[in-house]
């Protein structure tokens, strides 16, 4: 029987989703035996033109962040090639840490890199010998450009993510093939899924605003509750709880939940409703304005994972006027 | 080029700055046109996404009016959420690089229709000197 073929791409990536695909050992090595890898450079040696070349491949996985006019190319490509297109990673899907540099635009994130003190003159004339890729203005979330079949969210993605991929691997070579837009891992917001309850689940309120470093954490209490933001309300329960059971609050890196689009937005909403709501009357807006300026950077906050498929970067990117 | 003016869009609440609203056209008040009132039951229920919606589909400023703190809401506390959603969007906007002067928030009771129109002309003046957002002018076709 001919095996099925499958090809793993990288984008913009920092390494992290490929190693949580090869963290899965045994499970993973069971399921490639059925499968001939075509493409996939941290494994096989092959090149770009060779991928180019080929005429199909049954599953594509897409892996980073598409920050480049060549990333474009490339996922165009694999999405052209592949039966099933798998975006693998929160980078791949939303824009991830990579999509924080549509703050800057592409002219002064490249200034900044090339002008440090780490970089000598001989790196600063380099663009102009070799023909580089141009970099786009902001990282882009995959669906801007192709529509893929299979979503693999995480930073990197879970155990329990990678697992269900590779069941629709191994489904796949069985011969049972995935239907419709698949979304990989619990799509409700983690605060169902957490272990950290509130005193009271029908109101939660922030009394005050607090970094990790500035207070003692008690271990099952919920974050929100003791004043430290947590990204859980309206964070996509993807992931096995790592932060929270490390005592760490969620920063939202496996992107909105289930029918929220704009995490940020949301968040700063439900935040809101939740910051010193027994304090107001006393505080009045002189008051609420004190403790709200504790914080810091929020898009940092709120739009750690998701800039670039934002409703706020269409605003700063102006590409919004349609008449 | 047709002069260009700005849009904007006042998002009121019900119980005053509403009626503020209509308490202005009674009693023969008039303010710019240029102002598109959208009245809702409480200026607490304004959700952010409203706010930048409103942005990205053409307004050039955004005035949220409520009811006077800390005890004229009349749904006790929602003049005080608005105000947090506005200070934190302000906030997000102007690192964005935004002016956050595009978005203001006004306490108006029911009786204050002349504080309206002065809040209103005032914050077109303002608009209107910061120029059109995303220097894109709006041209009559």
């Amino acid at each position: 029987m001919k095996r099925p073929k499958l090809a793993i791409v990288y984008g913009a990536i920092c390494g992290g989703c490929d190693v949580a695909l090869v963290n899965l050992g045994e499970k993973l090595t069971t399921i490639l035996e059925k499968y001939d890898i075509v493409y996939w450079p941290a494994v096989v040696d092959f090149r770009r033109d060779e991928l180019k070349r080929i005429s199909e491949v049954d599953i594509g996985i897409y892996m980073g962040a598409l920050v480049s006019s060549e990333d474009i190319e490339l996922a165009k490509l694999l999405r052209s090639r592949s039966k099933i297109l798998v975006a693998y990673g929160t980078c791949t899907i939303y824009g991830g840490i990579p999509g924080l540099s549509a703050l800057l635009g592409a002219k002064r994130v490249l200034e900044e890199v090339r002008f440090t003190l780490t970089t000598s003159l001989e790196e600063v004339e380099l663009p102009k010998l070799a023909k580089l890729p141009e970099l786009l203005e902001s990282a882009t979330s995959i669906l801007k450009v192709v529509e893929p079949n299979i979503f693999a969210p995480g930073c990197p993605p879970s155990d329990s993510v990678n697992e269900a991929l590779l069941e629709v691997l191994s489904d796949y070579a069985r011969g049972i093939k995935p239907k419709g837009r698949i979304f990989l891992g619990e799509p409700t917001p983690l605060c169902n899924k957490c272990t950290r309850k509130p005193t009271d689940t029908s109101k939660i309120s922030m009394s005050k605003i607090r970094r990790l470093h500035e207070l003692k954490l008690i271990e099952d209490k919920c974050f929100l509750e003791q004043g430290v933001l947590c990204m859980g309300p309206v964070t996509r329960a993807a992931c096995d709880l790592p932060c929270i059971k490390n005592n760490l609050p969620c920063v939202g890196c496996n992107g909105p939940a289930l029918d929220i689009d704009d995490m940020g937005l949301e968040m700063l909403s439900a935040l809101s409703s939740l910051l010193l709501v027994e304090e107001e009357r006393e505080l009045l807006e002189e008051g609420l304005v004190k403790e709200m300026d504790r914080l810091v950077d929020l898009i940092g906050i709120l739009y750690r994972y998701t800039l670039p498929s934002s409703l706020l970067i269409k605003l700063k990117l102006g590409d919004h006027r349609g008449e | 080029m047709v002069e260009w003016k700005p849009r904007i869009v006042a998002f009121l609440c019900r119980w005053c700055a509403g009626s503020a609203a209509e308490l202005a056209g009674i009693s023969r008040l008039s303010y710019p046109a240029e102002i598109i009132p959208i009245i809702l039951p409480c200026s607490g229920r304004v959700s952010p996404r409203l706010i930048i919606e409103a942005f990205l589909n053409g307004a050039d400023g955004v005035l949220i009016g409520g009811c006077h703190t800390p005890n004229d809401c009349h749904y006790i506390s929602g003049n005080f959420k608005a105000f947090k959603r506005v200070y934190l969007l302000k906030k997000l906007l102007s690192q964005l690089g935004m002016n956050p002067m595009r978005l203001r928030i006004e306490w108006i009771s029911a009786t204050e229709a002349q504080k309206l129109v002065r809040v209103v002309e005032e914050f077109l003046n303002e608009v209107e000197n910061l120029g059109p957002l995303g220097g894109i002018f709006h041209e009559k076709a």
